[in-house]
């Protein structure tokens, strides 16, 4: 049958246009994670370098009675240093006055994004340090938990200070997705009690953090890791004494009217920081199937 | 890695990077992709197999996007840790053919029109070069080595022919 004529349709009154729903949907980037890995400092005052000191150490040596024992070379104390060059990171962006006169997006959202664009930025950076560890352990498919205690042990037998701080494990989703399953799938005794369950009742929090393996780490859920043979770089780290970096403490944001140029306001928004590699030893580079 | 994936991964051509790399480099350069629009240096890592105790190599990418001020870290892997710069790429500059990587470009050049970018490439670019000297010093007396040995071999064979022949 065909249409009927005349009906008063939807068409024939004036409706509103352009409604918005209640809430918007974030933007689906990746979240920032690692600040909570590494020793930080304040920025240098009157120079954009700062050194990060290794301290050397001394070796003593047995010595029959009577004996002379000139200076040499176990005695010689030498100290060395991680340079971290503080450089800036940046966004600009520019919004019209129609946009901010009809529109709702403010300047004020417009910085937030910056900052949130810078933190994924510095994110990306602490991330990709694990592909430059030297020591690694590669898991023959997908990473393992056994893989995980390699590491740790490989960091512990390195004789890094302070073993009884919590390493950090920071992994891809499928790496994590995998260690969890092992748990589940293991059924060993240990794992029947719910203290020994962190990593599987936590789901990922804005740092990536997802909950503790007992005993060997805390995992941390990320994205963007280098590659290299088909494998992630991923890493775990000793918190205090792997990374380092130098931060300022909150990004800057001017905001500039402009005219003669076209009418929008400028919201330019920086950041200085650096992350360097302190002591190679106390990381280890997980890699496993991409 | 699953056997089908890594057979897959392996039937691909490695990427050619600036300077030759060993087989086992070619092997992990199998599949793998440089990042796109994001400055990058492409290091040779040293790296050490806990579990297996074994020394090999593999790749290890540093992302510079945005900051062309890394010379000093480029000195760490390079000096302290033995790593070796095998390709780099995505530097800005103001004619670069990818315009998002021209405009970072323009962001860093002052009022003195230097692009800093520049700078860290003559600095990568020096590691290089004394790379493939390396490279080229060390090919010409494996050629030199290979001739001695082929002539060392066809004068002990001579020798040998000389003392078996039974009409001498």
């Amino acid at each position: 049958m065909g249409a009927v004529a005349n009906i008063t349709e939807l068409s024939n009154s004036t409706t509103l246009g352009n409604l918005l729903s209640a809430i918007a949907s974030p933007a689906l980037v990746k979240t920032a994670t690692g600040m909570e890995s590494l020793y930080r400092e304040n920025l240098p005052v009157g120079t954009n370098v700062k050194k990060f000191r290794k301290n050397g150490s001394l070796t003593a040596a047995a010595l029959v009675e009577a004996t002379a024992l000139a200076p040499d070379a176990n005695g010689e104390l030498t100290d060395s240093s991680v340079t971290a060059t503080a450089a800036k990171i940046a966004v600009v962006s520019g919004l019209s006055v129609e946009e901010q006169t009809f529109g709702n997006i403010t300047l004020d959202r417009v910085a937030a994004e910056q900052g949130a664009a810078m933190g994924r930025f510095i994110s990306n950076d602490i991330l990709g340090m694990a592909a430059g560890l030297a020591t690694t352990q590669t898991a023959t498919s997908v990473l393992t938990i056994d893989d995980v205690m390699v590491a740790q042990l490989a960091i512990y037998a390195a004789n890094v200070p302070n073993p009884e701080v919590m390493l950090h494990a920071h992994l891809g989703a499928k790496a994590v997705y995998n260690l969890r399953k092992e748990i589940i799938q293991n059924g060993a005794t240990a794992f029947t009690n719910p203290n020994m369950l962190a990593i599987l009742n936590g789901l990922p929090a804005n740092n990536g953090y997802m909950g503790d393996i007992p005993g060997i780490c805390k995992v941390y859920q990320g994205s963007g890791f280098a590659t290299t043979g088909g494998d992630d770089q991923q890493m775990l780290i000793h918190p205090m004494w792997c990374l380092a970096g130098i931060f300022g403490t909150a990004p800057v944001t001017w905001y500039k009217d402009k005219g003669a140029e076209g009418f929008y306001s400028e919201v330019a928004s920086y950041y200085f920081y650096d992350v360097v590699e302190w002591n190679d030893l106390a990381g280890v580079m997980l890699r496993s199937d991409t | 890695m699953t056997d089908e994936r890594e057979k897959a991964r392996l039937a691909k051509p490695p990427f050619e990077t600036m300077v030759s790399v060993s087989d086992e480099v070619k092997n992990e350069l199998r599949g793998w992709k440089p990042p796109k629009d994001r400055a990058y240096i492409l290091f040779q890592s040293k790296n050490y197999e806990y579990s297996r105790e074994r020394w090999y190599e593999a790749l290890f990418t540093l992302d510079v996007d945005g900051r062309p001020e890394q010379a000093s870290r480029v000195d760490y892997y390079v000096m302290q840790k033995g790593y070796r710069i095998i390709h780099y790429g995505n530097f800005p500059k103001p004619n670069h053919p990818n315009p998002a990587i021209a405009k970072k470009a323009q962001m860093h050049i002052g009022s003195d029109m230097v692009n800093p970018w520049d700078d860290l490439e003559n600095h990568v670019k020096r590691y290089m070069g004394i790379e493939a000297k390396q490279t080229a010093k060390e090919t010409a007396l494996l050629e030199q080595l290979k001739a001695a040995q082929e002539k060392n071999e066809a004068l002990t064979k001579s020798a040998k022919g000389k003392k078996t022949d039974p009409n001498e």
